[in-house]
């Protein structure tokens, strides 16, 4: 049996992990980042800075690759106080897009998560599995997208295509 | 396969969660208690045919560490008993 | 006693098979013993086997909740072996080993014994070299272990055609354990039961425990039963996963956790493996049974439990290791499953001692008792009877709690 969907490895994004207080991370860098989601598990977005709330006071920033720098600039993860810790972690996640009419089938095998569309909603974004591994999983239009450390990239690959086929 | 409920996620799949071992006694403060009480602490933890609470760390989630109480004859996750501290 | 062999067989035969005599007798239940012995299972009905035969107690009881053998001893994957780590533990398996390939001539009931080896499954260097560090210890007290290369582990394998070279744990060799071998569960069960019954020995089927009774003076008096209070100065619990049920109700604590234990088998098919094969870094093991079946075993529900399934998320992990290295299983139809709950200690290794509670003994904690039945047989009497340990136990009794001085061998079993 073969699945409808398309698979697509995503080039690297500009990733920061934020940790502490909400509070405190606003009085840091809140200007410069999108409104903090208030619900568990949703993002919120700005100028193509997408900010998600993953875990108790802790969030991940992505934006394309090309604001890094700059980003880097605002955020100031060096000289930031003690009660928060800001990450660039841009090379340790690879993205894959998962789409298409079967996309929903296919995460199912990979996937714990109930993701029918009206418990995962669009826009949801959670720590689960994917195969086995802990992964990022979002529900965004027409499809999934999930992330998994760089290094297992390959091996999802692989799983994904043994899936399908 | 259990459906654990995470405090900040809410119920998943037992396998994005890490068993942490049984709840045992809070740790005494060792130059207070006997040799013999403190040995308990360290090895004796409860066995009941019944509730128990354990830990449980949602490591392939948020990173949350919670507890749960559940029954080692039925593997139903259960409110805690009415005696439990 | 009527002895079992081809005279008595054919004297049967030529009267139908209508004058057996009874295995062991169901005699009523006396109030007083000298010995009660909780649980009619492997160690049980050893202790109690051991206890007339060596030591003449023979005013001795043995009360089972359910039928004979119908515990643990039916709920195992039968696997004899001897390789352990630890300098206490390794002596006590070999003797044990060694008991058992004797058992069917001392027992007078076939065993069905089969000593066909186990081979260890190798997939990483770090358990290569535990395993070689094990060999080491092994081979000061008489055990064998021994490696062999990934060419010999397939040609003795032939099932085993996974874990290449592009596997994620790719096959890095095999060891040996020439010592191994499986047997019949109920022979074993029965077989004591018969012996000890010879021997004087009662042994008392639906009567179950329900509390230890402890007098005055707080040393053990008896234990209440569903068919009324049975005194005697001296209990053993031998009852695996339910020891802490039953000494919490004589206030006695111990550092004991109740596990479940998976294992499951196929529908039977052609001999294909006759080795006992283990697969330490996968998590599962296996055997094929005299009928066909594949007797499969694997890693525990890290939680505790009393139940008597097993767990569908350690099902499924078991059987997804087993098809990465056996990937011609996929066709197998499995037909039963069941767990057995036993009690590990804190430090992995079996308690054989007396208690706080003057005349209370218990052994328990035995992670794999299946192979440490006969043995664990006679030194528990020897206990009971003497008041002393075993020379063979001597290092597994509660003291070592007291002192931390702990037998680690987490690791030498499915324990982890």
């Amino acid at each position: 049996m073969s699945y409808n969907i398309h698979i697509q490895r995503q080039e690297i994004s500009a990733l920061f992990d934020l940790k502490g207080p909400s509070e405190a991370l606003q009085e840091w860098a809140g200007k410069h980042l999108p409104v903090f989601p208030s619900h568990p598990n949703s993002k919120t977005i700005k100028d193509e800075m997408e900010l998600s709330f993953i875990g108790r006071n802790h969030w991940i920033l992505r934006a394309p690759l090309s604001q890094e720098q700059s980003l880097a600039g605002r955020l100031m993860p060096e000289s930031c106080p003690s009660d928060i810790s800001i990450v660039r972690i841009s090379d340790t996640l690879t993205f894959f897009g998962i789409s298409g009419p079967d996309a929903p089938e296919v995460m199912a095998i990979a996937c714990p998560l109930d993701l029918h569309a009206s418990v995962f909603l669009e826009g949801m974004i959670t720590y689960s599995e994917v195969f086995g591994i802990k992964a990022l999983v979002s529900h965004y239009d027409g499809g999934f997208e999930f992330a998994v450390e760089q290094s297992f990239g390959d091996m999802i690959v692989d799983y994904l295509n043994r899936a399908i086929t | 396969m259990m459906l654990i409920h995470c405090p900040f996620c809410g119920k998943r799949s037992e396998s994005e969660f890490i068993y942490g071992g049984p709840v045992g006694a809070d740790r005494p403060n060792p130059d207070a208690v006997s040799d013999a009480q403190w040995v308990e602490y360290l090895t004796v933890t409860p066995n009941p045919l019944g509730p128990v609470q354990e830990k449980w760390w949602h490591a392939r989630g948020c990173g949350e560490w919670l507890t749960i109480w559940r029954d080692t004859r039925t593997h139903d996750i259960v409110e805690a008993p009415e005696n439990a501290q | 006693m009527q002895t079992y062999n081809i005279f008595s067989l054919a004297r049967n035969a030529l009267t139908g098979h209508q004058n057996w005599q009874k295995a062991w007798r169901s005699p009523p239940l006396k109030d007083q013993y000298d010995v009660v012995v909780i649980g009619a299972g492997g160690h049980g009905l050893s202790t109690a086997y051991y206890l007339a035969k060596e030591f003449g107690i023979t005013n001795v009881a043995v009360l089972d909740r359910g039928w004979l053998g119908g515990g643990n001893i039916a709920r195992n994957t039968l696997t004899i072996r001897s390789n352990y780590m630890r300098d206490e533990s390794i002596p006590f398996y070999v003797k044990s080993v060694a008991m058992y390939e004797g058992l069917t001539k001392e027992l007078n009931f076939n065993m069905m014994h089969s000593k066909r080896t186990m081979v260890d499954v190798v997939q990483t260097y770090p358990k290569m070299r535990e395993l070689r560090r094990r060999q080491l210890t092994m081979d000061i007290y008489g055990s064998t272990y021994e490696q062999i290369s990934t060419e010999e582990l397939r040609r003795r394998i032939p099932a085993l055609t996974g874990g290449g070279p592009d596997a994620r744990l790719p096959v890095i060799g095999g060891m040996v354990h020439t010592d191994a071998g499986v047997n019949r569960h109920d022979a074993v069960a029965w077989g004591y039961a018969r012996g000890a019954d010879a021997l004087g020995v009662e042994i008392h089927q639906q009567t179950a425990v329900k509390s230890i009774l402890r007098g005055t003076d707080g040393a053990i008096q008896g234990v209440e039963t569903n068919r009324g209070t049975v005194r005697a100065k001296k209990v053993v619990v031998a009852v695996s996963g339910h020891t802490t049920t039953l000494t919490e109700t004589a206030g006695l604590k111990l550092p004991l956790r109740t596990m479940n234990l998976t294992a499951f088998v196929s529908e039977p098919v052609k001999p294909l493996v006759d080795v006992i094969v283990n697969c330490p870094d996968s998590g599962f093991y296996f055997s094929q049974s005299d009928k066909g079946e594949m007797v499969i075993g694997g890693a525990p529900d890290m939680g505790q439990s009393f139940r008597r399934d097993i767990k569908q998320h350690v099902f499924e992990d078991t059987v997804t290791a087993m098809l990465s290295l056996f990937p011609a299983f996929k066709k197998l139809k499995l037909m039963r499953q069941w767990g057995g709950h036993l009690d590990i200690a804190h430090d992995a290794s079996p308690i054989m001692s007396k208690t706080d509670v003057g005349g209370l003994f218990v052994t328990a904690g035995w992670w794999g008792g299946y192979k440490a039945i006969p043995a664990g047989g006679l030194t528990l009497a020897h206990l009971v009877a003497k008041d002393q340990p075993h020379p063979l136990m001597a290092s597994f009794t509660l003291g070592r709690f007291k002192h931390l001085d702990f037998v680690l061998e987490s690791g030498t079993t499915t324990a982890r």
